[in-house]
């Protein structure tokens, strides 16, 4: 055999050779590494997204919503009034903070500036739920259930200040025409899972101010959290019975965070799987245009081949030379196809906003899976050329 | 005195579809140390079959090889591949080169392959270039020489790993008649020196003259030149 460093001078050289032709088979295996390399970074920061969603939320607990605005005698539905949210801990004592939360997109008003936001209607158990922190002043207590007083999200409090940087506790904004004192500004808030808005956007009021201020206030969705004891299909079993029996015609459903991450991941998984068809796909088809280039490099350098065979390259020789070949150029495929796939996942993750991280292993998968694709794509035609009759090869020649 | 060459009843028949071509038809030949033999044949006869066969670049249907009193019917592919590295040199009719390759490194490839480090090759391919009148073109690659150059080279090639054997098909039908009278006086110089016995394959008068032995080669069947073919 010759020496290795030799072979691989052969295989660059006859690598550029072709390069119009390799280039294509390269570019191709490189969008399929970057795919791969896309598919397995977006799994993984979707999954953290998710399960640091839940982190902070917590997996006992369960979320109910009114199912229908109409009862099945065609009048209108009762509403979940904030009686029955109290009474909940009451009929189902497994419960420990009952939060229930009505929105509506409002008109809110600040130094003769009007933007659209949206309006929450909140306890102080949804505040304690969320593990919501203040930035500036305090936030909202059930004490302040009488009282006309706000707390803006973090990203709201900007869009009032309008690139200002004055206090904002102490004033006032104005709702649907009444006014409302600022109390305080949210830390940086997480949008939780169990809530679709982000709370950083949002005006947030105490549940019986906003039903008391905001013209057909309603609760649309009720979040519980359970003692870590009890049965999780049990609370929310109960919970639904006993609203549905306390008011005629409400019709609810309620579902456990636990039930809803079980979702979640099924849905990553399906996620998962449809990247990792869509990368294996393009890995297949970035590997079959390698082995497609080197093919045809053997086709086109019979002559060669015979001509190394007759003066001394065993098969081995000429086999390992086009395995060279196909590893150089897929690992030249996976140089580009690394960078590529963590350039969609950052434009993707950025996109979703979703917090960006690339574990290290990934990269190093990417290119250990060019190579890989490079040895079976490489196999056949080197096989192929290794195969060949030198007789033959050079007939045309000799 | 023991011959380099000798092959016994060598026959070998291609199969093309249902035909089958019996190219060489119980061919016997011995070459000894030195000797040049020189061969011609209308196209056709299983001159380029019998070089193959004899540069180990195809096997016989029957008969037997024996290079250097071995025989080399019983040789796997890679022992006849280290076996033509080592005691065989080529020079193709049409001088095919590795075209990446300067015409130094082009000679020094049977070199390489042998396992020489490739600056050495390098330099025994510069001697045999410089030798052949090419050494002001060592450098350069195949596509910037003419095909007489090439020529040498390719002889340069053949050389450079002092071979036993030498097989030559057309070896200066690109070269002047000067050129090719200078460069056929180099090779058969080598075989004198150094034992090796040339096998060249011509149609041109000057180098079939040169042989100290010329057969013919007429359907598959090698004989003196002058004698009888046989039926």
């Amino acid at each position: 055999m010759i020496p290795h460093a030799t072979n691989l001078r052969i295989a660059v050289h006859s690598l550029a050779d072709a390069w119009r032709r390799n280039l294509l088979a390269l570019a191709g295996l490189a969008v399929g590494i970057g795919a791969v390399v896309a598919m397995l970074a977006l799994t993984l920061i979707v999954r953290r997204e998710s399960l640091e969603q839940f982190d902070r939320t917590g997996t006992d607990v369960i979320v109910i919503r009114k199912t229908s605005g109409a009862t099945p005698a065609g009048r209108r539905a009762p509403a979940i009034d904030l009686d029955l949210v109290r009474r909940l801990p009451e009929a189902v004592p497994a419960l420990r903070r009952v939060a229930p939360l009505m929105e509506r997109r409002s008109a809110i008003g600040f130094t003769g500036r009007t933007v659209q936001a949206p309006l929450l209607g909140v306890t102080e158990a949804f505040v304690d739920l969320n593990g919501l922190t203040a930035a500036e002043g305090r936030l909202l207590t059930d004490l302040d259930r009488t009282e006309s007083f706000v707390v803006v999200g973090r990203d709201q409090a900007r869009s009032l200040r309008g690139g200002g940087e004055g206090p904002l506790v102490g004033r006032q904004v104005s709702v649907d025409g009444r006014l409302l004192t600022i109390i305080g500004v949210l830390a940086p808030a997480q949008a939780i899972k169990l809530h679709q808005g982000d709370l950083n956007q949002a005006v947030l009021m105490h549940a019986e101010s906003f039903a008391r201020i905001v013209e057909g206030a309603e609760i649309g969705v009720v979040y519980a959290q359970h003692a870590a004891a009890a049965e999780t299909a049990q609370v929310v079993d109960d919970a639904v019975a006993f609203l549905q029996a306390a008011a005629e015609g409400l019709a609810v459903q309620g579902v456990s965070a636990a039930a809803l991450l079980e979702e979640m991941h099924r849905q990553l998984k399906l996620f998962a799987l449809l990247l990792g068809a869509t990368g294996s796909i393009a890995l297949v088809l970035g590997g079959t245009g390698i082995m497609n280039s080197l093919m045809l490099a053997v086709a086109q350098r019979r002559v060669e081949i015979g001509l190394r065979r007759a003066l001394g390259a065993l098969r081995g020789d000429i086999q390992a030379q086009f395995l060279f070949e196909a590893i150089l150029l897929c690992g030249a495929g996976g140089a580009l196809g690394v960078p590529l796939g963590v350039a969609a996942t950052k434009a993707i993750a950025a996109y979703a906003q979703w917090d960006y991280a690339l574990p290290g292993a990934i990269p190093v998968l990417g290119l250990g899976l060019a190579a890989a694709v490079g040895v079976l794509a490489g196999f056949f035609p080197a096989y192929q050329a290794a195969r060949l009759e030198p007789a033959a090869a050079i007939k045309s020649v000799a | 005195m023991t011959p380099v060459i000798e092959i016994e009843a060598l026959e070998r028949t291609f199969h093309v579809g249902p035909v089958a071509i019996a190219a060489l038809r119980g061919v016997s030949l011995r070459i000894f140390p030195g000797e040049t033999v020189a061969i011609d044949g209308p196209s056709g006869s299983g001159k380029s079959t019998l070089l193959n066969l004899l540069g180990l670049l195809d096997r016989p249907d029957a008969g037997t090889y024996r290079l250097d009193g071995r025989d080399l019917g019983v040789l796997d592919d890679d022992e006849r591949t280290v076996l033509r590295n080592q005691k065989i040199g080529f020079v193709f009719q049409s001088s095919p080169m590795l075209p990446r390759l300067t015409a130094e490194e082009n000679a020094a490839v049977p070199l390489v392959y042998r396992g020489q480090r490739p600056y050495a090759a390098r330099r025994a391919a510069r001697a045999v270039l410089a030798r052949l009148g090419l050494e002001a073109f060592a450098k350069h690659r195949p596509g910037q020489l003419s095909g007489g150059q090439l020529q040498r080279v390719a002889i340069a090639r053949a050389l450079v790993g002092s071979p036993r054997l030498i097989l030559a098909d057309e070896p200066t039908a690109s070269l002047d008649p000067r050129t090719g009278a200078e460069t056929m006086r180099h090779v058969r110089d080598h075989c004198r020196d150094t034992g090796a016995v040339l096998v060249l394959i011509s149609h041109n008068p000057a180098d079939l003259a040169a042989g100290d032995r010329r057969h013919v080669l007429e359907a598959g069947r090698l004989h003196a030149a002058g004698a009888t073919v046989p039926a």
